[in-house]
């Protein structure tokens, strides 16, 4: 009897890919409010909304399906979000949808 | 007669190859990683016994990792005749993701639209520009729209060298909840339209008795 049968009940190993997005949050967070500060110019609220956009932009990314050597692509999107998104914020329309749904 | 080819066949022999939650908790291996090991081996144990195994003969190699090595093996075995001592699984036997795509491309099962059960995925990574990870589909579980309008599909997958995070390699097979967004990139391989019937089977179209007649 091998030792799996002999120790009672299996249980599959089950995972979450959410657990990489923590982790990414985690690894980014402290350097992204720093540059969604600069990149909000001192302006608090802003770089939190700055923040939250560059979050999301990870998040539709999916953390799982990039490794360490990724990291530079991962930032520089972010960084890009943002800066997109302080654009349309200084254009004066809060409202406009993102990117990909202006050309769908 | 042989089997048709059969998602079911597929999902539930990936199934009996998942690691047990227990073993990975640091109670001492036995049965996982013992199957582990057959479709692990690396090129440079390509000479051992464990080679002459047509479904553990695949190289892996670093950069393609052995996540396509995983499905190979549980297709193979899956769809094994052991009346015909052969199995009748489509795929070609390789590491490589990027190959698995062109094969299927090539005769059209790559497919974009909604998951379906057994299907193989393929994880596309923007940053590399290629296929990086391939996996079996257990189930799709929810349609997601993301803020920016890209549709998604989060899924249950049985994935191979991965962690419980579901990161791109691992030393782990498990069942993972996935997002996979054709938007994103990703394709799936509907591999059972590749069933090519009974009677377009090279062992049945060429009968000995049809030539002797």
């Amino acid at each position: 009897m091998n030792a799996v049968a002999a120790n009672g009940v299996f249980q599959p190993l089950r995972g979450d890919t959410a657990g990489e997005f923590e982790r990414a949050v985690a690894h980014f967070g402290k350097r992204l409010r720093r540059a969604a500060e600069k990149v909000a110019h001192g302006n608090l609220d802003l770089a939190e909304d700055l923040y939250q956009v560059a979050i999301t932009q990870l998040w539709e990314h999916d953390p799982s399906r990039f490794d360490d050597d990724d990291e530079a692509y991962l930032w520089t999107s972010m960084v890009n979000r943002m800066l997109m998104a302080r654009r349309d914020n200084e254009q004066g329309d809060p409202t406009r949808p993102p990117l990909a749904l202006r050309f769908r | 007669m042989t089997r048709p080819l059969s998602p079911a066949f597929l999902i539930t022999a990936a199934l009996a190859l998942v690691d047990d939650a227990a073993a990975v908790d640091g109670a001492p291996r036995g049965l996982p990683a013992a199957l582990a090991c057959r479709y692990r081996n690396s090129p440079s144990d390509a000479t051992t016994s464990v080679a002459a195994d047509p479904a553990t003969s695949v190289a892996v190699s670093p950069m393609a990792g052995w996540s396509a090595t995983f499905v190979h093996h549980a297709g193979y075995w899956s769809h094994f005749d052991y009346r015909m001592e052969a199995s009748i699984w489509p795929l070609p036997a390789t590491s490589s993701c990027e190959e698995l795509a062109t094969f299927a491309a090539e005769n059209f099962v790559l497919a974009d639209d909604e998951p379906n059960p057994g299907d193989v995925y393929l994880l596309w990574s923007p940053a590399k520009k290629r296929f990086v990870r391939a996996g079996i589909i257990l189930g799709l579980t929810r349609r997601h729209v993301y803020p920016s309008g890209r549709i998604g599909y989060e899924c249950l997958t049985v994935d191979a060298d991965t962690t419980l995070r579901g990161s791109l390699r691992g030393a782990s097979t498990a069942i993972i909840r996935r997002m996979l967004s054709p938007d994103a990139g990703d394709r799936w391989i509907r591999w059972p339209l590749l069933d090519r019937g009974v009677w377009e089977q090279p062992r049945f179209a060429e009968s000995p008795r049809r030539t002797a007649a």
